[in-house]
């Protein structure tokens, strides 16, 4: 192994590689693009807000109260409406499925019942669409809501509540902080796979293979330096979806030692992968047919984007044949619960096999045609 | 060594050579891809500091030989020695004394052509600088532009440029002026005269028969995995040759009939030309002035030696070049 070629080999590399700004493109921005896509439709559902409108007719300082009240709820979007709004109109215009009327001496009426003599209780008006499901919901929000407010007014005491009892979960983390070292692997290994296999048949068809076998340096060289270069690729991808994921999200994952080392694996893994399959390619074509044939089943049965243990038995039979699943629970292990014991046990299986890969690429890729 | 040289055919103009000016030797190579003999039964030597021409049409396995003898490939059998070392146990030990342009070949495409003489020379542990090199190519003023963006031909002194990178003593070549406009072949002949020049010794394929008339000391025509005919250029046409050739352009209807009528050999009518293959010079000058004195008509004629064009065609009865290889 000669230290100066193996370099050679890595700048040269990373000079055709930045300069192309499709490829740039497909390595850098395609994990971001990932990210906030699935980053915003999945943690939105988190804390799921409804829309509700409200229309004041009262317009006094107790109703303006109660209007603030429902603000308040976190779960409720209110919009508010203007007395001469006619309700015909907010359903047709604005497809208002749950509307609640403060009706007109609202302020009077409530104030003669606190003085004692109930009589009738002050009724909101609801005007719902039975047929969506989330009415269902959002009455049971608001009927909690007017219970509380009763109590708090009449000033009765509990006999009964809720406390907190402790998270399910060791360790709070929300869906994006799940999610990101999904990105991650799942990035890693497509960059490597596609970054390897295209740029192999391009050097092939290139005749550069056919070149290099004529020159001093051996395949073990090369096959090293191909794998530094696909690991420079996949830190620096790291990084990016790890920042934007701060900055966007505001996730706040653990970085240690140990996930360094899983990408470093995972990286190498892929990359000697790719150039031991890339032999039987001929063309581009064939190249992408291949990349994704690899990558496609990986994507969905890893666990990249859900936890493998909520998906059928099966499904986790086949994830634990996979390479890139031991890759997302090593990483998880790592990143989210910062458990460096778990983390390596899941690594070593990657590790393993990117050793195999290598001493395999070593002993059987060729630069030779037959 | 010296012994096992003494066994293979003697050929061509290679007789009564010192075995030691051999710097590759090659006996009874042969390649088989399924049912077909890509090399069927090669022996060839190549002395040190000529321009040796692989010469022959598309598929006689040209590229396949000068690829085994590279260590690109593996034969089926046979034995080649190279600068002195056997090369059946691979090629490491002269891979830096050989320089390959391979056929086809194509460099990293957004690497500049200064960055990419310097890869390759960085492999060898940096011999020459890309500088002399540029200047031998004459690619100076094209340094800083990527690979992707150059010409044809100036992709193809680049390719022969990185051949160079280790000052080789062997250069090989496949092919390297298919595909260029006239002006980028010659620039390419033009180096590979330099090459010469220098004492480096040029193995060439090609499969224009100007190209190995224009640079060739030693010419092997190849056909079909076959050699059939090897030799200088000039052993070539006049051993297989027809001669001179006499050319009328332009004829009178009566003029071919009026030379059959001479009893020189058998006119050949091409369109409105009248070719006459002819052993010696006397013959044409006869029967120039048999034709002035008919007063029969042609618009112009002219007198060239035969060329590899027509060695090839009498050896194969097939013509050797195709259309894309005229000028
Ligand atoms: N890898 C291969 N597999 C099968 N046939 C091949 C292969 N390489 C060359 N051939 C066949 O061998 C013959 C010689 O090819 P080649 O050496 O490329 O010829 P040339 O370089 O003279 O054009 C052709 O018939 C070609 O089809
Ligand atoms: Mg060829």
């Amino acid at each position: 192994m000669n230290p100066r070629r193996i370099w050679s080999v890595f700048l040269v590399n990373l000079r055709d590689f930045v300069r192309d700004k499709g490829g740039l493109f497909f390595t850098f921005l395609f994990p971001i693009i990932l990210m906030l896509l699935f980053g915003f439709i999945f943690s939105e559902s988190d804390n799921v807000t409804y829309d509700i409108y409200l229309q004041d007719m009262d317009q006094t300082p107790m109703s303006q109260n109660l209007t603030v009240s429902l603000k308040g709820v976190r779960a409720f979007e209110v919009h508010v409406v203007g007395p001469d709004r006619a309700l015909d109109d907010l359903v047709e215009e604005e497809k208002a499925g749950f509307i609640i009327v403060i009706p007109e001496g609202y302020q009077e009426r409530l104030e003669e019942n606190l003085q004692g003599n109930i009589s009738v209780p002050v009724n909101l008006t609801l005007h719902m669409d039975r047929s969506q499901s989330s009415s269902q919901v959002k009455y049971s929000i608001l009927a909690s809501v007017v219970g509380q407010l009763n109590k708090v007014l009449t000033n009765t005491t509990d006999v009964m509540g809720l406390s907190e009892g402790g998270t399910i979960s060791p360790d709070d983390f929300e869906y994006i902080e799940f999610f990101i070292p999904g990105v991650i692997g799942l990035s890693v290994m497509s960059g490597a796979v596609f970054g390897t296999i295209f740029g192999d048949t391009e050097l092939k068809k290139k005749g550069i293979f056919r070149k290099l076998s004529t020159t001093p340096i051996t395949r073990g060289e090369w096959i090293l330096s191909t794998m530094l270069f696909q690991l420079f690729l996949a830190a620096i991808t790291a990084i990016v979806i790890l920042v934007v994921g701060w900055i966007v999200f505001g996730a706040r994952l653990h970085m240690n030692p140990i996930a360094a080392l899983i990408i470093i694996f995972e990286a190498f893994a892929f990359t000697g992968l790719s150039m031991l399959v890339v032999r039987f390619v001929k063309d581009a074509q064939a190249a992408a047919a291949l990349a994704n044939a690899i990558t496609f089943p990986m994507m969905f049965l890893s666990g990249s984007f859900f936890d493998v243990e909520a998906m059928p038995a099966f499904i986790q039979t086949i994830a634990k044949a996979l390479p890139l699943y031991y890759v997302n629970q090593a990483l998880r292990e790592a990143m989210i619960f910062n458990d460096t014991i778990s983390a390596a046990s899941y690594m070593s299986v990657i590790a393993i096999f990117a050793v195999i890969v290598f001493l395999l690429g070593v002993k059987l890729t060729t630069w030779k045609q037959d | 060594m010296v012994g096992q040289l003494s066994i293979g055919p003697q050929q061509g103009s290679s007789s009564g050579s010192k075995p030691s000016e051999y710097v590759i030797v090659i006996r009874d190579l042969y390649k088989t891809y399924g049912k077909v003999n890509a090399v069927d039964g090669i022996s060839l030597r190549i002395r040190k500091g000529e321009v040796f021409a692989f010469l022959g049409p598309n598929g006689a396995g040209k590229t396949t030989t000068v690829e085994i003898i590279e260590g690109i490939r593996t034969p089926t059998k046979g034995s080649i020695q190279m600068l002195g070392v056997d090369i059946g146990r691979g090629t490491n030990k002269v891979k830096h004394r050989i320089g390959v342009l391979p056929q086809e070949f194509s460099s990293f495409d957004r690497v500049t052509v200064t960055e990419t003489i310097s890869f390759f020379s960085s492999l060898y542990g940096n011999k020459r600088g890309a500088k002399e090199l540029m200047k031998l190519l004459n690619i100076e003023e094209h340094a800083k532009k990527q690979y992707q963006k150059l010409s044809g031909g100036l992709k193809q002194r680049v390719g022969i440029a990185v051949s160079l990178v280790n000052d080789p003593e062997i250069i090989f070549l496949d092919e390297p002026t298919t595909g260029l406009d006239p002006a980028s072949r010659q620039e390419v002949w033009e180096v590979i005269r330099k090459l010469k020049a220098r004492g480096r010794t040029v193995f060439l394929t090609t499969h224009y028969m100007e190209e190995a008339q224009e640079l060739a000391d030693h010419v092997a025509i190849i056909n079909r995995g076959k050699i059939i005919a090897e030799g200088t250029v000039d052993e070539l046409i006049e051993n297989h040759g027809s001669g001179l050739v006499l050319t009328f352009t332009g004829i009178d209807g009566k003029l071919v009939p009026f030379l059959n009528g001479m009893g020189c050999g058998q006119v050949q009518v091409k369109g409105s030309q009248a070719v006459m293959n002819l052993k010696n010079k006397d013959q044409i000058l006869g029967i120039l002035e048999l034709v002035k004195g008919s007063g029969l008509s042609y618009r112009a004629m002219n007198v060239r030696r035969s060329n590899l064009e027509e060695v090839f065609l009498k050896l194969t009865g097939k013509a050797l070049k195709d259309e894309e290889g005229r000028q």
